[in-house]
């Protein structure tokens, strides 16, 4: 079983997420955004990044969250970090979000798990993935993508940029909705994710 | 008038109304530069539900002090970390349906005058946006409304010291009270009005 670590930027809805039922028996170990700098990341296998964590904090920390995975790591990165401002590759174009489809009758987000077979997609199913969008990536060939619609990818795994350790990103941000207790959509989505987060294999180090 | 420091800590800006509130100044910073501002200029501090709490318990000392002088504290969000004395954790409320989220207005206080219960407790039709819980308020608060048949307090203020901190909980109450006046922000502009010191 891998050892999972997630970062705390000491919000009330990573609290929630990260510490609080039904998911706090999903992470060993919580570091404080504050500390990442002095904590040994190469203990872990896995390092999840929950939604909404400040870009302006994570980006001076790169150069360590690289060399995690290219020490073997699996860095996880949720919705509204916006990786494409602190890594190199990544493409994403933000969208207008329609939070009101559902009352408007308005065409609403039509994600489709474009690798079911991926561990953190076993029980993950488009309805889960379901609430609002706030933007899409454009994949480069080694981004697999996990989550994707009709305008591009929503969910991407990269096993090559960082070899051996890999990154996972999305642009849904369900740590955000679940921990500020509403969208119900965005719970079920992490039922389906945070419990596999543990199957993820780091690679030998 | 009014000078209110806003701290964000998200790499967005501050809504686009701040610079249209007439009268008022809002310096917009990220929360990690609080320790280099000089609060004795301000009448008022903002934060938002994205703050670290962890952070503000680390500038507990400062924040009280800055109360106890006659400024305000305008805190949104959910009390996960106490970050002053006599503030406590998040509490959830049951959701069950309409009437468990419906906000109140409490006589004896004009913050949300000109507001209805409605104006609060809907956007497009659907409850639930402006608060889920409570955050409770230590003795002696002035709560202002309240969710729910049990009516638990939403929005209140406590008096520390010469200042006051007000407390609102849920995500964001300010996009409510920019929706009640979009084009005039009489609405913004009366609640930024209540937290001005009244002595310098």
């Amino acid at each position: 079983m891998s050892f999972v670590a997630a970062i705390d930027g000491g919000t009330y809805f990573h609290h929630r997420t990260l510490t609080e039922a039904p998911f706090e028996n999903c992470f060993d170990e919580i570091v404080y955004i504050g500390d990442v700098a002095k904590t040994d990341l190469s203990r872990y296998d896995v390092l999840f990044l929950p939604c909404r964590l400040n870009s302006h904090l994570i980006e001076p920390l790169k150069d360590q969250l690289v060399a995690y995975m290219n020490g073997g790591g699996v860095l996880i990165a949720m919705g509204e970090i916006f990786p494409d401002r602190w890594l190199e590759g990544i493409e994403f174009t933000s969208c207008q979000t329609n939070f009101w489809w559902w009352i408007t009758g308005e065409k609403g987000p039509e994600p489709r798990i474009s690798n079911p077979s991926h561990v953190l997609m076993k029980d993950m199913t488009a309805k889960a993935a379901t609430w609002h969008l706030h933007g899409h990536f454009a994949p480069k060939p080694e981004q697999e993508s996990l989550i994707e619609d009709d305008t591009g990818v929503l969910m991407f795994e990269d096993r090559q940029s960082y070899a051996p350790g890999r990154l996972i990103v999305t642009s849904l941000d369900p740590c955000y909705h679940h921990g500020s207790h509403f969208m119900p959509a965005a719970t079920r989505f992490l039922e389906a994710m945070l419990p596999r987060l543990r199957e993820l294999q780091s690679a030998p180090r | 008038m009014g000078r209110f420091l806003w701290l964000l800590n998200t790499p967005d800006g501050a809504p686009k109304f701040v610079s249209k509130i007439g009268g008022y100044t809002f310096d917009i910073d990220q929360q990690s530069a609080f320790g280099s501002r000089d609060l004795s200029v301000y009448d008022g501090i903002v934060l938002t539900m994205h703050s670290d709490q962890k952070h503000l318990q680390s500038v507990s000392s400062r924040l009280e002090t800055f109360l106890e002088g006659g400024g305000s504290i305008v805190f949104n969000g959910h009390i996960a970390h106490p970050f002053l004395p006599g503030i406590s954790p998040f509490r959830p409320i049951a959701q069950e349906g309409l009437e468990s989220l419906r906000i109140h207005i409490e006589e004896g206080h004009s913050v949300f005058e000109g507001l209805t219960t409605d104006d609060l407790t809907f956007q497009r039709g659907v409850a639930g946006f402006y608060s889920r819980g409570t955050n409770p308020p230590p003795e002696g608060a002035e709560v202002l409304t309240t969710l729910g048949v049990d009516r638990v307090p939403v929005d209140w203020i406590a008096h520390i010291g010469k200042g006051r901190l007000f407390v609102h909980t849920g995500n964001d109450l300010f996009s409510f009270l920019h929706r009640a006046d979009p084009e005039g922000l009489s609405v913004l502009h009366r609640f930024f009005s209540h937290f001005e010191r009244s002595i310098r």
